[in-house]
């Protein structure tokens, strides 16, 4: 239960859409109790401004426990915030000081062009992976399920990178804005599994290519994005895709 | 308002609703079926425009899959991307009849589980279709890339899961409906590549245009933009999910919402079982009025937590300092067969029942124990890490208490909807070219869904039914071409814009977020986990008091023409408003206890779910007949010819 | 070859290239600095070593050799510096508060400046190849025993002593060898990173490794300028005589 009342100073981002200026603005919030997530701290600041006549911040979310990959803000400096292997929707608001400056802005990536305040469009993300993150099956034409051994250390490492909830904080925090920790991800995860090898090639070619025609930057392996991935996704992925791409294209 | 018709009993229509069930032996419906059926050419399958909102394991499902079969398909979602739908956040598993471990299972018997688990209520040969497509279903998902669990062998592994005797469950982690979604999702954004999918996200369907009869068309509203769009096309299938949202809290995320749907029932769907609500046994309790949601624990905890309250009420030691003998393992003493793996409703209403009795724990008394004390000295914690490690930190990432030291606390809370949009045999709604897919339709999990049934049912009908449905519908019909200029079109695009200009005219100062916190809290103490006449009656008049507050007290900030988060959450309060009445009259008119449908009046006297078959062995199906006007009930009568309804008994 | 170029002009192909001339040139700076430690041998053996290089092969080596490494070092220049230039387009609008996020990141002020500090390096070397290569800026000597032959060989020895008695000199290398520990402090594991060869459980064993190596190749390069600054004399003895006297130029 909420036994105390935190109070906090936000710096918010607000942005009326793609093309107009933006700024931080100042914003006290107030009787936010310690277990509430980040999300719902915003809420309350939402329901604060509304009843104050002012319009509310606006920010993507949907599952709001870490699974959809829907929300995303840079808290702090930090995208998802301070605290490691976390969505925005599971901070709690116990990690932060009472009476805390906080700064919050978008993920911010010329791939990700500001929608309105904090919400960006990511569908760059989405043409990445129709350039070939998808095994080429259609439906009614599947072998047997054990038809196929799989070795468990191969599922669990495909598992492993399939966890990728494509948030799009790895762009967010790479100092080049750089997708490929998303890209290899899934690159990775066909890879290990048998049902992905057929197409290796094509597919890491088409969605390197893709990545590179949507702007993002190239990796120098600061391995911030695995830092700030939620999922925990290794960047031993990309070293991944890089070899297979090498292999694809020269091999 | 016309209030007089709340509290009498619903008007009945004599038609009686034909479900289209094949003819033949129950294993030979689906097959005989399939074989008979019109078919499209394929070189007439472009030609055919289809709308398919939603981008779950439905509605992804049956756009890639129609995709492939060479349609021409619109695919929308609310989400910024396809993959967000709130399939993705089901964690437990998937079922199938594969038999791999060797251990009895079969069709029949997920069939009969299935049949039995939604306690009577579900149509026979839909339910058995479901258990024959489900095979077929982890073999696609595997040839997709779908990583699911594996054993040192390379074959894929199971688990057993809520009220199963088999070990028929496939998983990938604690994340299946994740990896299932996003292998629908790889082949939809593949049909999108091969230019068959064209993909509209940040929309929202506000209505269906029916033409001559038949579904033509949806009005969206571009999330974005806030642009009124419309598009035609031969048939609209609805994967739209489920109405668990009108509680407020759930384990639904925040966007989902029953708009699509009870737009559609608006227009001519009929709207079968809302009462059928599940609610989950497992999910964190809730602590603050602020909460926006609550979190589930899956359903799989059970298979090594064993749930306890303290035997005397009112006990307010910690857990660590209650004995064993004091502590009362309600689940393995009431239900010895099944123990702490009865089935969802089982469980939740005896954690009800339990914290009725003051014996809940916590700092708000609505919770019980899930104790894993006993299985970290059996397994030990490593085995517990590996099976539930990411559940563990989840919890103590949202409590701030270790499970590994504390037992977890667990409430129930609103978790999936059984009920939803009518459909016959091929998924077709009683609006011809209207389709409900998934969640959004009822078919086969009856008054109960059980454990790792719901992805299963979700790509059934995306994967395999409708391919074949669709086909058959638009191969008999043979459709004209239709535009968006057709009068229909401009006619529904006005009333949507008037209906958003009414709730932008409200200028009340509450914000909507406050309103739906209120409705929520309405349906959730009389029309939740148990219901009564008294408290249903009352939960009609505070739920149109509630709609006056509404549109007076109601501020939307901002304007229409761009993206505004209160005016979505407007819409789709102000829908809720009108379909939480439907609720609590189904709830009321059916005067027994069936599934997740508990009636205090209606209970053997040990306090189980006391069923009417005489009466109430039907779906009722309920029809809109205007605003605040009394909805016709149509019943759809259920025979049972393989599986003997009985006392559904888990002793 | 159309595959070749969409190859080096991709991303992964750029990063691969820089990954791939900077595993080289690492070799090379080893190299170089154990050939350098001959100094420490003195007069005699630091010269024996250049004429060796000088001679080799039939005095093929030092051409080839030339060549290599102006392909190298103009190589892993242009591909690093035009990967850079893309990743600046990555993100237009900079966040107004940006840090890094810590725990299993491996961004270091070495990460984020390797830009800056190869920009550097590549100036120095310049100046480096002009001095000792060139002889620029000092006076001309060749070593005695090889005075009025065929292959008159520059007393090297003595250039260098000469260059690290000059304060500003000193300076400027005892800097520059700080930002070369720097580059390569990034710049080794991020190598192997980039070719795909790093594993998991070998990535972090890769990351200290690099450092270690990153580190011991900056002090070796330090060590010798302080070295001859206060050990050796910079009045000679040099067995040597300036070129007007000993050969051609």
């Amino acid at each position: 239960m909420s036994t105390q009342s935190m109070s906090f100073n936000l710096r918010v981002w607000r942005q009326d859409g793609p093309q107009a200026p933006g700024r931080l603005v100042d914003y006290k919030v107030v009787d936010i109790s310690p277990e509430m997530s980040f999300l719902e701290m915003l809420d309350e600041l939402n329901v604060q401004l509304i009843r104050r006549g002012e319009r509310p911040v606006e920010f993507d979310s949907d599952c709001r426990e870490g699974i959809c990959g829907m929300c995303g803000l840079v808290i702090t400096g930090v995208a998802h915030g301070p605290l490691p292997a976390t969505t925005t929707c599971t901070l709690r608001m116990r990690h932060f000081q009472d009476g805390q400056t906080i700064e919050v802005e978008p993920f911010r990536a010329a791939a990700f062009p500001i929608v309105r305040d904090l919400v960006v469009d990511r569908s760059a993300l989405d043409r990445i992976i129709q350039a070939g993150g998808f095994v080429s099956q259609n439906a009614g034409s599947a072998p047997d399920g054990n038809a196929v051994p799989v070795p468990k250390d191969d599922a669990e490492n495909a598992m492993d990178a399939a966890a990728c909830i494509g948030c799009g904080a790895c762009v967010a925090a790479c100092p080049n804005a750089s997708a490929f920790l998303f890209t290899s991800a899934k690159v990775s995860q066909l890879a290990y599994l048998p049902q992905g090898r057929p197409e290796a090639r094509r597919r890491v070619a088409g969605m390197v290519r893709q990545m590179d025609l949507e702007g993002f930057g190239n990796c120098t392996n600061h391995g911030e994005c695995e830092a700030v991935c939620p999922k925990e996704v290794s960047i031993q992925h990309i070293a991944r895709m890089r070899k297979e791409y090498w292999k694809a294209i020269l091999g | 308002m016309n209030q007089t018709y709340l509290n009498a009993p619903p008007e009945e229509s004599a038609r009686i609703l034909d479900a289209r069930i094949p003819p033949g032996p129950l294993e030979r419906k689906w097959t005989d079926h399939r074989g008979h059926v019109p078919l499209v050419s394929p070189a007439n399958k472009r030609k055919h425009t289809i709308l398919v909102v939603g981008t779950g394991l439905a509605g992804g499902a049956a756009a890639a899959s129609l995709g492939e079969l060479g349609y021409r398909v619109l695919n929308f979602c609310i989400q910024d991307s396809p993959r967000r739908a709130h399939s993705v956040a089901a964690q437990g598993g998937i079922n199938a009849s594969k038999n791999y471990q060797n251990d009895g299972d079969s069709d029949f018997r997920l069939f009969y589980d299935t049949v039995k688990g939604g306690d009577f209520r579900a149509r026979e040969a839909n339910v058995y279709r479901l258990a024959e497509l489900s095979g077929a279903i982890i073999d696609q998902c595997v040839a997709q890339g779908v990583p699911f669990a594996r054993e040192y062998g390379g074959t894929l592994a199971n688990r057993s899961f809520g009220g199963a005797q088999v070990s028929r469950t496939f998983y990938a982690r604690g994340q299946t409906g994740q990896q299932l979604l996003l292998g629908a999702y790889g082949s939809l954004m593949r049909q999108v590549a091969a230019g068959t999918v064209t993909m509209l996200a940040r929309r929202e369907m506000l209505d269906l245009v029916v033409v001559d009869g038949r579904a033509r068309g949806i009005v969206v509203r571009n999330l974005v933009t806030g642009e009124l769009e419309t598009y035609a096309g031969d048939a609209v299938l609805l994967a739209t999910g489920g109405y668990s949202t009108v509680f407020y809290l759930s384990t639904n995320a925040v966007n989902c919402n029953n708009s699509a749907a009870w737009r559609c029932h608006k227009r001519g769907a009929f709207f079968a079982n809302p009462c059928f609500t599940q609610i989950h046994p497992t999910c964190i309790p809730q602590e603050a009025e602020t909460q926006s949601k609550l979190t589930l624990m899956s359903e799989s905890l059970r298979n090594d937590g064993r749930v306890w309250v303290p035997a005397k009420p009112e006990d307010r030691r910690s857990p660590a300092e209650i004995p064993d003998p004091e502590r009362d393992y309600y689940l393995e003493r009431i239900y010895p067969a099944f123990g702490n793996l009865v089935p969802r409703d089982i469980a939740s209403r005896a954690a009800k029942r339990m914290c009725d009795e003051g014996k809940g724990v916590g700092s708000t008394g609505r919770a019980v124990y899930l104790d894993f004390q006993a299985a970290l000295e059996r397994l030990g914690r490593p085995v517990i890490a590996e099976r539930y490690g990411n559940l563990f930190h989840m919890y103590e990432e949202i409590t701030a208490e270790d499970p590994y030291r504390v037992p977890m606390r667990i409430y129930p809370a609103p978790h999936y909807t059984m009920g939803g949009l009518w459909v016959d045999y091929n998924l077709m709604t009683t609006i011809p070219g209207l389709f409900a897919l998934g969640e959004a339709n009822f078919s086969d999990h009856g008054a109960n869904r059980l454990g790792a049934s719901a992805l299963m049912q979700g790509l059934a009908d995306g994967y395999f039914v409708i391919p074949y449905t669709l086909g058959a519908y638009l191969a008999e019909w043979r459709p004209q071409a239709i535009s968006t200029d057709h009068e229909a079109f401009g006619q529904a695009v006005t009333e949507v814009r008037q209906g958003i200009q009414r709730l932008m005219e409200v200028g009340g100062k509450e914000p909507v977020r406050d309103l739906w916190r209120r409705l929520g809290h309405v349906c959730w103490e009389r029309v939740g986990m148990s219901r009564e006449a008294s408290g249903l009656a009352k939960a009609l008049e505070e739920i149109r008091n509630l709609r006056k507050v509404f549109w007076q007290d109601l501020c939307i900030p901002g304007g229409q023409q761009e993206l505004n988060r209160s005016l979505e959450m407007a819409i789709r309060v102000a829908d809720y408003l009108e379909f939480a009445e439907l609720l609590a009259m189904d709830a009321l008119h059916r005067e027994e206890s069936c599934g997740g449908h508990f009636r205090e009046e209606y209970r053997t006297p040990e306090g189980e779910a006391l069923r009417d078959d005489e009466r109430f062995s039907y779906v009722a199906a309920w029809e809109y007949t205007g605003d605040l006007q009394r909805p016709r009930l149509h019943k759809e009568h259920l025979t049972f010819e393989h599986v003997q309804p009985g006392q559904r008994s888990y002793k | 070859m159309n595959t070749f170029v969409s190859f080096y002009w991709s991303t992964v192909g750029r990063k691969f290239w820089t990954a791939l001339t900077g595993i080289c040139l690492v070799g090379f700076v080893i190299v170089h600095l154990v050939g350098n430690l001959t100094l420490f041998l003195g007069n005699q053996a630091m010269n024996d070593y250049a004429y060796f290089l000088e001679t080799a092969l039939h005095g093929g080596l030092r051409p080839f050799g030339e060549l290599a490494l102006l392909v190298l070092f103009g190589g892993h220049a242009f591909t690093a510096l035009s990967a850079t230039l893309q990743n600046r387009r990555g993100r237009i609008q900079a966040y107004a508060v940006s840090r890094p996020a810590g725990g299993r990141s491996h961004q270091t002020l070495s990460s984020r400046t390797m830009a800056v500090t190869g920009l550097i390096l590549l100036t120095f070397l310049v100046l480096h190849v002009a001095q000792f290569r060139f002889g620029v800026g000092f006076e001309w000597h060749v070593t005695a025993e090889s005075a009025g032959t065929a292959h008159p060989v520059r007393d090297v020895y003595r250039t260098v002593v000469e260059a690290f008695h000059t304060p500003l000199w000193m300076g400027i290398y005892l800097f520059v060898m700080v930002l070369l520990g720097y580059h390569l402090r990034h710049g080794i594991w991020s190598a192997f990173q980039t070719l795909g060869t790093i594993t998991t459980p070998l990535r972090r064993t890769l990351f200290i490794l690099g450092a270690v190596l990153a580190v011991l190749l900056a002090l070796g390069f330090l060590v010798l300028p302080i070295y001859v600054f206060s050990m050796v004399d910079p009045a000679g003895p040099f067995q040597s005589v300036p070129s007007a006297l000993g050969g051609a130029r």
